[in-house]
């Protein structure tokens, strides 16, 4: 229990806080929630944030453009290596189960995503995509923490600790920043098991990051049992051993537990592949792949394909050129990249046109032909909020929802 | 340092008055900031010392700590041997963190401490196969020896560090295919930050590091000529006219120093400085005033810090408990303020890792982050896990050096009371008295009965696990 003047101050940035309070009179919370208008299971989303920025040319390989293979004597796949999707693009020979999608139909595959005003660096990237803005000075909160703000706001969501949910990471990506808002991130789905009893503040301190403290040491309690039931989930998938592929079964857990949770976020690190690209590439890639591929298994096998969307996303792509000679050759940051969104509700097939090789910026860099707002303008859409009131007017979701679902 | 300061100068020092005396709370806020927590005995010197004299103490560190050594060497093993390259199989990456978190809970300069932390986060190098824990070490020593020296020596080392050169790839950054890894981080976190410099800058320096490479056997710089380019390079705006041979060194070792003296540095040098010591979001003003002393200081990051923390911005009243402790700064200032003996059994660098900072595994090359970010409600099922591990760790002597890990009985200092306990042991780990209804809380929920040992352990939880502990 936080003391008065906490709560006050906390429900003022949580209505949840409030929500919680009401709800624990009338609600079984081990019951798995539905949504309130019918049967269907709430929509969620998945995102897989590949950091360090993925190879799109070596991710969807254009095998019949010689100027790729010119550009890339050591780290360009060749044709008959690539898993053709069809006469001249394929995927990487690392990425099977994305092509059991595709095939099925349930992938869109957005080529030449990137920024109107692309930055080469990590961190101005990340940032303009966390934020979902091109501003020099991009708003401190993230397109998912406005989204969020949103949907509460509108109603839309239930007030929930768990709306948003970051796994296999202590602390919640700067995408989750929201005006006040807390959202929870966790190593594994039992880290809340200890969160701590309420007290009042030691030194009776009234200030904005004591109030803070204290809502995040109500969330942790929140969130401690329904996260504690989804970790006793069973799931069947293949997944990898590898911290991806266990952060996949626990996206998984959440889901089928039937947890309020919206917004999951898995990091997958070091796709800053500067030097040794052929070899780190294909681990990278194979193990995502693997991790996809269990992840979707599992959601169609308990019938949640179709409410859930998997999402990738990257900060920028590589360089055209690569940097180096035989195992040792890398890539440097580049622009344009592609991006994956997966899931029984998605209408496979490709969105955009992929970059022109031959109109190279003048760092020898990829243009853009979509623009990265509107892909987390497709996210937020499948979410069932309008993307407008979440990254501003003007943004439209691509073409590719509202398949089969 | 004299000069008279306008009356809103952010960074005039403060003066103790009637009002405004120098105190136990002042003095303890002070050594939060410059170091790990407030042992009592610490706060005791600096209160005794007076303002002024209490900030050159802490800043005006020995740079070798013969006490610490030698206290390291006597543990023998994993702690003292690290530079013994022939320890195979031995977890090298836990045994340095762990040899550094004991120099923070035990060491004589707690500042050099932090600033070793507050260059390992600007210069972030992680480990990995590639970079494994021996030239963390090394590169940890040249931060350490280099602490609070002038920005511009601590830049030249790390240039050649044998860390860095293998974390950024400068080691494979050749005349024929230059990496530009280095370059960008060098220009965009060391130095300048972003919109300061172009494209065609990066590429430009990448230029000028070919050749900047490691010794045969990976442990030292090397400078290889064969792969310098040699042609002339223009870097923001100006001409550098291309060297060969052994010549070809200069190229960079000059851009450095120009870089390092850059006014954009200095800002962005000075944003940290006061992110670290004197706020999570600095008044523009303070950051604008701190890089002036700082151009005015020669870059000296001592004199810089000395001017900053006898500042009265940092003794301002709401200045206390407003920076939100990391991980490492919540750790060990709990194991250095209540005195823990055989530190790196507590499993702190363990602890660290839960949290979400691991030494020499930062997340990226742009080091943690700062301020709110670590508040979250993950960190409080960690902060609270840790108060209960601590307050349940021995106070029999069965450790390995035959002291025990927690002395009940110096904590207790002779109360037995209580309330009386619970204020004592609030009083050292914030510098001040627990609120009232906090210690009326607490009683409230001891076992009838409880010992005095049983209450040290309560209060000791329930203080290391409280909000207001998780912010210096």
């Amino acid at each position: 229990m936080l003391d008065r003047r906490s709560l006050l101050f906390a429900a003022s940035l949580a209505p949840w806080v409030l929500a919680r309070r009401s709800r624990a009179h009338t609600e079984d919370s081990a019951r798995p929630r539905r949504s309130e208008r019918s049967d269907r299971p709430d929509r969620a989303l998945i995102v897989f944030e590949l950091t360090g920025g993925n190879d799109g040319l070596n991710t969807l390989i254009p095998f019949e453009d010689d100027r790729y293979h010119r550009a890339r004597p050591t780290l360009a796949i060749r044709k008959h290596r690539a898993l053709a999707l069809d006469a001249t693009q394929g995927l990487h020979p690392a990425l099977p189960g994305l092509r059991a999608s595709f095939e099925r139909g349930e992938l869109a595959i957005a080529r030449g995503l990137g920024s109107p005003s692309p930055d080469l660096s990590h961190f101005k990237s990340q940032d303009a995509w966390s934020a979902a803005s091109v501003a020099d000075v991009p708003p401190p909160t993230g397109w998912v923490g406005r989204l969020h703000d949103v949907a509460q706001r509108t109603g839309a969501w239930s007030p929930s600790a768990l709306a948003l949910l970051a796994v296999g990471r202590d602390t919640p990506p700067p995408a989750f920043a929201a005006e006040h808002l807390v959202a929870p991130a966790c190593m594994d789905l039992t880290a809340f098991a200890r969160a701590p009893v309420a007290r009042p503040s030691a030194l009776g301190i009234a200030s904005t990051r004591v109030a803070e403290l204290a809502l995040a040491d109500a969330a942790a309690r929140d969130a401690a049992d329904e996260l504690a039931r989804a970790a006793r989930t069973r799931v069947f998938g293949a997944y990898p051993a590898t911290a991806l592929g266990e952060h996949a079964r626990m996206a998984a857990q959440l889901r089928i537990a039937g947890l309020p949770t919206r917004v999951i976020w898995i990091t997958a690190p070091s796709f800053d592949t500067h030097t040794r690209q052929e070899r780190e590439h294909e681990i990278l890639l194979g193990r995502l792949d693997a991790s996809l591929a269990a992840l979707r298994d599992d959601l169609a096998r308990a019938g949640l394909l179709a409410s859930t969307a998997i999402a990738t996303v990257s900060e920028f792509g590589r360089r055209v050129s690569e940097n180096g000679v035989g195992a040792e050759a890398g890539t440097d940051h580049g622009t344009a990249s592609i991006a994956f969104l997966l899931g029984g509700g998605v209408r496979g097939g490709f969105v955009g046109a992929p970059s022109d090789l031959g109109d190279l910026d003048g760092d020898g860099n990829l243009r853009a032909t979509l623009d990265f707002r509107d892909w987390l303008a497709t996210l937020v859409a499948h979410l069932r909020v309008e993307p407008a009131d979440v990254l501003g007017p003007g943004r439209v979701a691509f073409d590719v929802l509202g398949g089969r679902a | 340092m004299n000069r008279a300061r306008a009356i809103e100068d952010p960074l005039a020092p403060f003066e103790p008055s009637p009002t405004e005396p120098w105190d136990a709370a002042r003095a303890a806020h002070l050594a939060r900031r410059a170091g790990f927590g407030t042992r009592p005995d610490e706060v005791r010197e600096l209160v005794a010392l007076g303002p002024r004299a209490a900030v050159d103490r802490l800043v005006d560190f020995a740079d070798e700590d013969r006490e610490l050594d030698a206290e390291l060497a006597a543990k023998g093993g994993s702690l003292a041997e690290l530079d013994n390259q022939n320890r195979i199989g031995e977890r090298l990456g836990e045994n340095t963190r762990a040899w550094w978190l004991y120099r923070m809970v035990r060491g004589r300069a707690p500042l050099q401490e932090k600033l070793c932390l507050f260059w390992h986060a600007h210069f972030a190098c992680r480990e990995s196969e590639l970079l494994p824990p021996p030239l963390l070490l090394a590169q940890n020593r040249t931060f350490r020896r280099l602490a609070a020296a002038r920005f511009g020596d601590v830049l030249a080392a790390v240039a050649r560090d044998p860390a860095m050169l293998v974390f950024l790839d400068n080691r494979s950054n050749e005349k024929t295919r230059p990496n530009e890894n280095w370059a960008r981080e060098l220009l965009e976190l060391f130095t300048l930050g972003v919109g300061a410099y172009e494209q065609h800058d990066v590429v430009e320096v990448a230029r000028v590091f070919t050749g900047w490479r490691l010794s045969p056997d990976g442990s030292a710089f090397a400078f290889a000529p064969e792969h310098h380019d040699d042609g002339d390079k223009r870097v923001l705006g100006e001409r550098i006219a291309g060297r060969g041979g052994p010549e070809g060194e200069r190229e960079g070792v000059e851009l450095l120093a120009r870089l390092a003296r850059d006014p954009r540095t200095a800002e962005r040098l000075a944003g940290k400085l006061a992110r670290w010591f004197l706020a999570d979001e600095p008044e523009p003003a303070c950051v604008a005033a701190l890089a002036t002393e700082l151009v005015a200081r020669d870059f000296s990051v001592r004199e810089t810090l000395r001017t900053l923390l006898c500042s009265r911005a940092f003794h301002a009243p709401d200045s206390r408990f407003a920076l939100a402790r990391t991980p490492v700064d919540l750790v060990v200032a709990a194991a250095r303020t209540l005195e823990v003996q055989n530190a790196h059994l507590l499993g702190l660098e363990r602890t660290t890792a839960r949290m979400g900072m691991q030494l020499l595994r930062p997340p990226n090359v742009a080091g943690w982050k700062l301020g709110k970010h670590w508040i979250h409600p993950s960190a409080a099922a960690h902060r609270a896990s840790f108060a209960r591990e601590l307050a349940a760790l021995p106070h029999t002597t069965r450790s390995v050096d035959g002291r025990a890990a927690l002395d009940l009985e110096r904590l207790a200092a002779g109360l037995t009371e209580p309330r009386a306990l619970a204020r004592s042991l609030g009083e050292r780990l914030f510098g001040v008295e627990p609120a009232t209804d906090a210690l009326d809380d607490f009683v409230s929920t001891l076992a009838p009965g409880a010992s005095p040992h049983d209450v040290v352990r309560a209060a000791l939880e329930r203080w290391v696990g409280a909000a207001d502990f998780a912010l210096a």
